[in-house]
């Protein structure tokens, strides 16, 4: 291939990564594709690409120790075992049934799809086949997601209470805050809604800031991945 | 530039190895991805399930065996998975037989480099900042090359070849770094 086809490849994927290219135009890229020249010259290109979108995104994403430990993570889930922060059990039921209102009826039980409001007087609105549980105690508000979306409009926590929201891959601390977490297979995303958050990345315990704008992806084998939150995603 | 990979010895142990050589070549993984995703923007979703499988595999690697050949054959089973959950997305590239296999070739020769990483982030702090800002619309912030060609008040083809070229020039520095 030419330089100057070269230059024509580069011209086509261009087109494509921006969504205008056509069928036939995705049609010759990948007849260019046969090619090993072509093959090599666009890899190397999108592999320069993603690698600069990696390291805008997250310095050091590359490290290894962050790797073996989310190894180690996955396997310990592969086999059963839950990792938890200390002190903070989500799935283990409470020693005293909470005091609760008469009229709250999320207390210690699955939460069904629709809007909700909790005994702290934050709102919830959950996602059609989400599976998420509520608890409720004199330590504060625990909401864990299994899968399916949540947002959350929480209030201000009273001195010594806390309201987390609990996946396997995340957790975050929310005091008088917006925000949607959204679990995926076994990818957590969690999208400030009004100002920044912390989330704790359960499988390095790293406490990452995420801004207003921003979303993280967390999973267990990969290092978190920040990206621009969509509009339709802002809770 | 070659370095030396992960070996998989009893002492590292398997999983651990593969999860090494997975980190170091990501960006190669999600370029390969990239070619076929086009203008989605799940394309960190469809990593994330690749990755999955890779470690849930990653005993069963033979180290006799190309890993590029090997990551990007877990990639192309769940490419495929994906698009049949897609559909007929108009953004998708669908690769045939041949055409994967000349990435897969070209996969190996940009794995034996070695990965960019920290050399990568050197080389774009040695950016000035006209190309700086560009990079960043395009790469951080996402935007269409017809909005970066608004900004700097030129076509959409010129700012095309600005970006490759800086984009080749990056590569081109991240080889030369000892």
């Amino acid at each position: 291939m030419t330089a100057r086809s070269l230059g024509e490849l580069d011209q086509a994927w261009d087109a494509v990564a921006d969504g205008t290219a056509d069928a036939a135009a995705r049609a010759g890229l990948v007849r260019d594709l046969r090619g090993r020249e072509a093959a090599l010259h666009l890899l190397r290109r999108l592999r320069t690409e993603e690698g600069i979108r990696l390291a805008l995104g997250r310095p050091g994403w590359a490290r290894r120790h962050r790797l073996v430990l989310a190894a180690a993570a996955l396997l310990a889930i592969s086999t059963g075992v839950w990792l938890l922060i200390p002190g903070h059990r989500p799935e283990a039921p409470s020693a005293q049934p909470p005091e609760l209102a008469e009229d709250e009826p999320f207390a210690g039980r699955p939460v069904a799809a629709g809007d909700h409001r909790l005994p702290d007087g934050s709102s919830l609105t959950t996602a059609a086949r989400t599976d998420c549980s509520l608890r409720w105690d004199a330590e504060g508000t625990l909401l864990s997601l299994g899968q399916g979306r949540i947002v959350c409009t929480v209030v201000a926590q009273e001195p010594g209470r806390r309201f987390a929201v609990s996946t396997p891959e995340a957790e975050v601390l929310v005091d008088g805050a917006r925000l949607a977490v959204r679990r995926r297979g076994v990818t957590t995303r969690v999208v400030p809604g009004d100002r920044e958050l912390r989330v704790r990345d359960r499988w390095t315990g790293e406490l990452l800031a995420v801004a207003v704008g921003e979303r993280i992806d967390l999973a267990a084998h990969c290092a978190p991945v920040r990206s621009a939150a969509k509009k339709d995603e802002m809770p | 530039m070659a370095r030396a990979e992960p070996t998989l010895s009893a002492d590292t142990g398997a999983g651990a190895a593969v999860v090494e050589l997975l980190a170091r070549h990501r960006d190669l993984l999600r370029a390969y991805l990239r070619v076929q995703v086009g203008a989605r923007a799940d394309l960190d979703d469809l990593e994330q399930e690749v990755c999955v499988a890779i470690w849930r595999e990653a005993a069963a690697f033979d180290h006799g065996r190309s890993f590029a050949a090997w990551m990007l054959g877990f990639a192309r089973i769940h490419v495929l998975r994906w698009r049949d959950r897609c559909g007929r997305d108009r953004r998708l590239v669908a690769l045939d037989e041949t055409a994967h296999d000349s990435l897969v070739w070209a996969g190996e020769r940009l794995l034996a480099e070695g990965g960019a990483g920290d050399d990568l982030r050197r080389c774009l702090d040695r950016l000035d900042p006209a190309s700086r800002r560009l990079i960043e619309w395009r790469f951080a912030d996402g935007l269409d090359l017809a909005a970066i060609a608004r900004r700097i008040r030129t076509s959409v083809a010129t700012a095309s070849r600005r970006l490759a070229r800086l984009v080749q020039d990056l590569d081109a520095c991240v080889r030369r770094q000892p």
